[in-house]
């Protein structure tokens, strides 16, 4: 493939970082992640509407970064190094902290910005395992883990930022593989994909389906400090945007392409997004400056507290003036851990604290959370990443049958 | 979704959200301030401090006033 030679390269000033983290925020509040009962729900296979937008993101953005690197546009890549057991070993960590807290990284501050009391446990858990992590990386076990089996930073057309033209053409099978998972993958058993609702508004849902996303639309909204008023109309159509007659349904289908786009659009404004190295940073100058892994992070860390700031203020800014899902702090528990667990909250808040910790420890041991890696580092077709990811899921999803039965077994019966 | 119910009708939340939008603007400016045209790496702590702190502020802030607005409203259906 010939290419052009544009040769155009920028580096933006560091607080425009919360721009691109408010976008990413307000977007996937919208969409509802920042309810950790979505991804408790994933946990059981039950509700796959993350595995529905991150596929979306990654195939438009890998065609996004690999089509305009092919013709000479410059980015700041930030493929992560794969050290094949540091980064299993943190996989699977992080897909247990995910299966119990309910929450990612980002989605951390998000639930913050919506006003949900647990994310507060969240929060300190994380600084706590990403703390550990600090602690443990200069030790000789910590070394092990980074250092056995490290191929370096590759990508799947090879070495990072090499061989762009090949780049291209991966990404293009890569994409139409995610793609593909996007549109067959049914948000719910016996329904289908979001982007088939939106692309099939005459659809009719069956009896099944729409007492499932009738669900959901309280599953979202239960614990909202905000009444909603017969104008609200936007408020209605965000909490039922999955339907197939919803206003909303075609952005919030394509959140997704939206948040490809974004981190393109970032990567070739500073770096790659990503929402767990915050934490390394904050526990670094509060606590830890003089450890190896904190010098390491303040060499290399860039706007994530900026983008993390955003994603919150992101969040905050969708739950009020949209989706009116704005909790107030309000006592709430998601209805996964209630079935299984019981409503003693602070049963709840000892599993969010336990959970998150696990989840920025594995984090910090793989080098990157579902943004460093599953979102930013998949859509550079990443080996690291595409590691990273499998052990997650697998990960996920074990201790999701484990701890609260795998599918909803009611609307099967 | 429900709407809301007669105990607790939707009222007029201008106030708020003018407080809201006013405070989005002065985190952003304090943010670019106090970080300058700086686009290396490390950002400046103090910074960051200050935006995340002001952020905070208005999210507690805003809570109490929709507790104040609605008093023991938590949506349950």
């Amino acid at each position: 493939m010939g290419a052009v030679n544009v040769s155009f390269s920028v580096t933006a000033p560091l607080w425009i970082g919360i721009f691109i983290g408010a976008i990413i925020g307000g977007l996937a509040e919208l969409w509802g992640i920042s309810n950790s009962d979505v991804l408790l729900k994933l946990a059981k296979w039950e509700d796959r509407l993350f595995i529905n937008c991150i596929a979306i993101a990654i195939g438009v953005g890998a065609i996004l970064l690999y089509g305009l690197a092919a013709l000479g546009v410059s980015f700041h890549y930030g493929v992560k190094p794969d050290y094949i057991v540091g980064v299993a070993l943190g996989g699977l960590i992080f897909g247990v902290g995910v299966a119990v807290s309910g929450y990612v990284p980002g989605t951390e501050w998000m639930a913050l910005g919506e006003g949900r009391r647990e994310a507060i446990y969240a929060v300190f858990g994380g600084l706590l395992g990403a703390a550990s992590w600090t602690v443990l990386y200069q030790t000789p076990a910590g070394q092990w883990l980074v250092n056995t089996l490290n191929y370096g930073s590759i990508y799947l057309g090879g070495k990072a930022g090499t061989d762009l033209d090949a780049g291209f053409l991966i990404s293009l099978v890569w994409a139409a593989a995610m793609f593909g998972v996007a549109y067959y993958l049914p948000r719910y058993e016996h329904g289908k994909s979001c982007i088939y609702m939106a692309t099939h508004p005459d659809y009719k849902m069956t009896e099944i389906e729409l007492t499932i996303h009738e669900e959901t639309s309280k599953m979202l909204t239960e614990g909202s400090a905000m009444p909603v008023g017969p104008s609200d109309h936007l408020a209605y159509s965000a909490n039922n945007h999955w339907a197939p007659k919803s206003d909303l349904r075609w952005l919030l289908t394509f959140v997704g392409a939206i948040i490809g786009a974004v981190v393109v659009l970032e990567m070739f404004l500073h770096q790659i997004f990503g929402e767990s190295t915050t934490y390394s940073w904050v526990v670094g100058y509060l606590w830890l400056p003089s450890y190896s892994y904190s010098q390491l992070v303040f060499k290399t860390i860039g706007w994530e507290p900026y983008s993390d700031i955003g994603t919150l203020l992101g969040s905050f800014l969708a739950a009020i003036f949209v989706s009116r899902r704005f909790q107030a702090f309000n006592a709430w528990i998601p209805k996964t851990w209630q079935k299984r667990f019981g409503s003693s909250e602070l049963k709840r808040d000892v599993g969010v604290f336990l959970g998150s910790y696990l989840v920025l420890f594995g984090a910090r041991m793989a080098g990157g959370c579902a943004s460093g890696h599953i979102l930013s580092g998949d859509l550079q077709m990443a080996l690291s990443s595409i590691e990273f990811f499998a052990f997650v899921a697998f990960s996920l999803l074990a201790t999701g049958r484990l701890l609260y039965g795998g599918k909803r077994s009611e609307v099967n019966a | 979704m429900s709407q809301s119910t007669p105990q607790h009708t939707r009222k007029s939340e201008m106030d708020v959200k003018i407080f809201v939008a006013s405070m989005t603007i002065l985190i952003v400016i304090v943010a670019a301030l106090t970080v300058g045209s700086y686009n290396g790496y490390s950002p400046n702590p103090s910074s960051v401090a200050l935006t995340g702190f002001l952020l905070l502020l208005t999210v507690l802030i805003t809570a109490v006033w929709y507790k104040t607005k609605y008093p023991g409203y938590i949506r349950a259906d």
